[in-house]
């Protein structure tokens, strides 16, 4: 079995026991994540790539105690997240998604209206994600885009059971109304 | 329901984290509203759509910069080593943080440490200078047997050659043996179970911490040995056949006390020299070939300096009786205080007797069971030490029962009579009355035995030999007859006179050198008698 195909439980073990190879899947498997959350978080690609960067530096150097549950993923977010907010409070502000670096969602769709009609939809949702408050949005970003359970959502977050649920109800709610046009 | 909470309820419902009661709840609003039939389809699509959104690219050149720092970083830390291997090797060991990592790195490097003091004291007990006395032969035979059963089982070859056994690195697998009970194993023969155990840290740094101090007991006991042996000699018992054999066999020997005879000849009046522990300044390097040759006829042909080394560091403790027509003061070093002792002197000496009987009871009985008994004094300790407690008329519960260890014992013996002595209140140098006995006592010491000091003497007077209240107390000038007939001085005597001296000066005036001569210490009585 190849390194690669490893848990990241077992590589976050290994990498802990001293293997850098570990750590070098593990940012192969996350560096692109990362960077995607904190671009749709921030909304600034070059600040994207940075944190995404500092991310892993920061976790490579000082590694988390504790050999429990597989945590590298929460804890490579968490960092990312804390990065990310931090950058915002000094900036003030969030930046625009370059249009350049926007994904084609169109994927192997061989019909172009097809691929036209999800490249819209796709548009749309970025846009009325991006109209989230941050504590709305960043929740949408780690649970259902990027598909954290709900307990590494309140990992990252630091946030209880409850108030993720409600972060997220609310947050879904604003993108359903965005979406449909519709209020409850 | 609150249509304010329906997201929030949908919401727990389609991430299945509510409870019993908020699911059944859910379920009736789905089941009665259809309105909240739509929202949860429209969560579960925009959930679907935000799950589908593809995944940024980051820019080719932004990935590989990532990728580099976090490779320099990596490579800063990691050894020269295969890293696959690294990761291989590693897999199956448990976590661990940098601190602990430290610490781990730190144990080895402690490990190490102890496994070179260990060897360090080995090889200085084989070269020490043993002599023929088969306990000690013994005694250093046995680190080697243990280095020559490592070197044997290592590298044969290495057996042939002692020396290249001892100094070979240690193996932290097999430390040399030390430890008693692997001794009286080797001394009988066989291996114990514990030599066969000897790896683990635990006994090596028990071995590394008692080490040190069996040497140094054992230097301790040798250095004690050979002092008495000097004063023998200084006797005039070098070259009898009843001389002690000290030197010849230092350190197995039972511990002997040094025990300096008294100045003067039996019943002369004296100065003597009580605690040696009461350490004071160095003895006086520079004195007088004069009284040296005088003083120092009967020596042994050892080199002054050597004697008065010797004697550095515990010269100054003496006790002085000065009678007056107010009575007599004791006075005395205690603790590096010139003090003023009460007059309980036949009590004291009753309880030092006693003490002292009761110690040489304790150390006969406990060096009997030392050399033959060990085994049975181990069983009967307890009954024994209720014995002797019944004996001295202590409780036993006073007493702890405990192996017998004679040179513990011996060590305390004097401690015990320190003990029993009452203690004395600080003098103050300020009274003209204190001031005049320490100049008399002073002039005591500086006399020396045949050359009484003119001035003061009259007014002290000291203990006969045996101990304080040993004989009749007289006052008056004492000193004349007996050391003016000549009584001889050895070196560690004289010395130690002199830094009494120089010690009791310095009190009266700080500015005195600590190396005066007893030239500078003459006057300087002089100059603080005129004074």
């Amino acid at each position: 079995m190849g390194e690669d195909q490893r848990s990241d439980e077992e590589l976050e073990r290994l990498w802990k026991g001293g293997s850098t190879p570990a750590f070098a899947v593990l940012f192969e498997r996350y560096h692109r994540r990362v960077y995607g959350f904190v671009l749709r978080f921030t909304r600034d690609g070059h600040l994207a790539e940075d944190i995404a960067q500092r991310a892993f530096l920061n976790i490579y150097k000082k590694p988390p105690p504790g050999t429990g549950r597989a945590r590298f993923k929460s804890l490579i977010f968490t960092v990312a997240r804390n990065e990310a907010i931090n950058e915002l409070k000094k900036r003030g502000r969030r930046g625009d998604v370059p249009l350049d670096s926007a994904p084609d969602p169109s994927g192997d769709d061989p019909s172009p209206e097809a691929a036209a009609r999800k490249r819209e939809e796709a548009e749309r949702l970025q846009e009325a994600l991006a109209e989230l408050p941050e504590d709305e949005r960043e929740i949408l970003l780690l649970r259902q885009v990027e598909g954290l359970t709900f307990r590494e959502v309140c990992d990252v977050t630091g946030l209880s059971r409850d108030a993720v649920r409600w972060r997220l109800a609310r947050g879904m709610e604003r993108l359903r109304e965005a979406l449909t046009g519709t209020v409850s | 329901m609150n249509d304010d909470r329906r997201p929030e309820l949908l919401i727990g419902y389609l991430e299945d984290v509510l409870d019993e009661e908020e699911r059944a709840e859910a379920e009736a609003l789905l089941a009665q509203d259809p309105e909240a039939q739509a929202m949860l389809e429209a969560y579960q699509d925009a959930a679907a759509a935000l799950g589908a959104l593809p995944l940024p690219e980051p820019p080719p050149a932004a990935s590989e910069a990532a990728y580099a720092a976090v490779l320099a970083a990596m490579s800063a830390d990691a050894p020269a080593e295969d890293q696959d291997s690294v990761g291989a090797s590693r897999a199956s060991e448990p976590a661990q943080p940098e601190g602990e990592r430290a610490r781990g790195q730190l144990i080895v490097f402690a490990r190490w440490f102890v496994a070179a003091a260990c060897l360090l004291i080995v090889a200085t007990l084989a070269f020490d200078d043993g002599g023929s006395d088969p306990s000690r032969m013994a005694r250093r035979a046995e680190p080697q047997d243990s280095a020559r059963r490592e070197s044997e089982l290592e590298v044969p070859s290495a057996a042939e050659d002692d020396l290249a056994a001892q100094l070979a690195p240690p193996t932290p697998a097999a430390p040399p043996s030390a430890d008693p009970a692997d001794r009286g194993a080797l001394e009988g023969g066989e291996r114990s179970p514990r030599d066969e155990q000897a790896n683990s840290l635990a006994q090596r740094e028990e071995l590394a911490a008692e080490l040190p101090l069996r040497k140094a007991r054992e230097e301790l006991a040798r250095q004690r040995a050979e002092d008495a042996d000097a004063f023998s000699r200084a006797q005039g018992l070098e070259g009898r056949d009843d001389a002690p054999a000290s030197s010849a066999a230092p350190a197995p020997q039972p511990p002997r006390r040094f025990q300096p005879r008294p100045r003067g000849a039996a019943g002369a009046p004296q100065a003597e020299p009580r605690d040696m522990a009461d350490a004071a300044e160095p003895p006086q390097a520079d004195a007088p070939p004069a009284e040296q040759q005088g003083a120092g006829a009967a020596e042994p042909p050892r080199g002054p300096s050597e004697l008065e080394e010797r004697s550095e560091g515990r010269a100054a403790s003496a006790t002085w009786v000065v009678a007056s027509a107010g009575g007599e003061r004791v006075y005395a070093f205690e603790r590096g205080r010139l003090v003023l002792r009460p007059h309980s002197e036949e009590g004291f000496a009753r309880g030092r007797a006693g003490s002292a009987k009761k110690a040489r009871g304790r150390q006969a009985k406990r060096l009997s069971q030392d050399e033959g008994e060990r085994p049975e004094a181990e069983a009967q300790t307890a009954e024994g030490a209720k014995r002797e407690a019944l004996a001295d008329g202590i409780a036993p519960r006073a007493r702890r029962a405990r192996p017998p260890r004679a040179e513990e014992d011996a060590e305390k013996a004097p401690e015990a009579e320190s003990a029993l002595r009452p203690p004395g209140r600080a003098v103050d140098l300020r009274d003209p009355e204190t001031r005049r006995d320490v100049l008399a006592i002073v002039a005591l010491e500086l006399a020396g035995p045949s050359k009484p000091e003119p001035t003061s003497t009259a007014r002290l007077r000291s203990e006969p030999a045996g101990g304080r209240g040993a004989g009749p107390r007289e006052s008056g000038p004492q000193k004349s007859g007996p050391r003016e007939s000549g009584p001889r001085e050895s070196g560690i005597e004289r010395s130690l006179r002199l830094a009494r001296a120089r010690r009791l000066l310095r009190l009266l005036d700080p500015s005195l050198k600590r190396d005066a001569t007893l030239e500078d210490l003459r006057q300087a009585l002089r100059s603080l008698e005129r004074r």
